[in-house]
């Protein structure tokens, strides 16, 4: 196989909400959730993942993130690290931090669009995982956000949840491991 | 607060399932933990934003234009 981008389609998705499905091209589609779980994506094929999503939410708010292993979420707050956010808007640049989370910031959605893509570095070996998510949404008409975190347990983890702090999602993401 | 949750699996099999209490008592915790910090986030915005508008009209009882605290300073006067 050559080097380069390689999807990893799911062994399973568990959502909350009106549907979700997996794509033949190994996407996931899913419309009006309050949750989605990929299962199966990181394997130990691959060290680092890349995973892109455009989407619409219900409402301007943040989308959660947690790593998540044989169908479990890990939820404990005291084992995610800082949550480190910067963002551009108007005319606007600024950052946040938040260091008690039970799950990190993944992106900020909107109701018109947004595009991101988020890096998950190391998430199926056994040494704690490093994310960092770039994109580009509707807010204000158009905001940057950038978004990075930690976690600090050495477990290996084989798929994530992602969910809205409010109303629902609809859009699509692939999950893509790089070969090398 | 309740709700189900569906696995998809690869070969097209589905189950939906009503979310067990610890699923449904994390979801709950989770909201209550997320408005307070946007209630944080956002207190510290209005503060931020407060602090600004002050020292641009400081700036700006001093004598300098709008274009000189945007240029000195970084601070858009709107």
């Amino acid at each position: 196989m050559t080097n380069g981008l390689v999807v990893m389609t799911p062994t399973s998705i568990a959502y909350s909400g009106t549907s979700a499905s997996i794509n033949s091209d190994g996407s996931v589609v899913f419309s009006a959730c309050t949750s989605l779980s990929l299962n199966g994506v990181f394997t130990s094929d691959y060290d680092n993942y890349m995973v892109t999503i455009r989407a619409t939410g219900t409402n301007d708010t943040y989308v959660r993130c947690r790593l998540r292993a044989s169908g479990v979420d890990e939820s404990s707050a005291s084992n995610y690290y800082v949550d480190q956010y910067l963002y551009a808007l108007s005319t606007t640049v600024g950052a946040a931090r938040t260091t008690t989370n039970g799950a990190q910031s993944f992106y900020f959605s909107n109701a018109q669009r947004s595009g991101n893509t988020a890096y998950f570095f190391g998430p199926f070996l056994a040494q704690p995982t490093a994310v960092r998510e770039v994109g580009a949404v509707g807010y204000q008409n158009a905001t940057l956000q950038e978004f990075a975190w930690t976690h600090s347990l050495s477990n290996s983890y084989d798929g994530f949840t992602f969910y809205p702090n409010a109303g629902s999602l609809t859009g699509l993401l692939t999950v893509f491991g790089f070969n090398q | 607060m309740s709700f189900t949750i569906t696995t998809v699996y690869l070969d097209g099999r589905t189950e939906t399932r009503d979310a067990t209490p610890e699923e449904v008592a994390q979801r709950e915790a989770d909201l209550v933990a997320f408005e307070a910090e946007r209630v944080a986030r956002e207190a510290a915005e209005a503060q931020a934003a407060a602090a600004k508008a002050s020292a641009i009209a400081k700036l700006e009882a001093l004598g300098l234009t709008a274009d000189e605290v945007s240029a000195a300073f970084g601070l858009q006067v709107t």
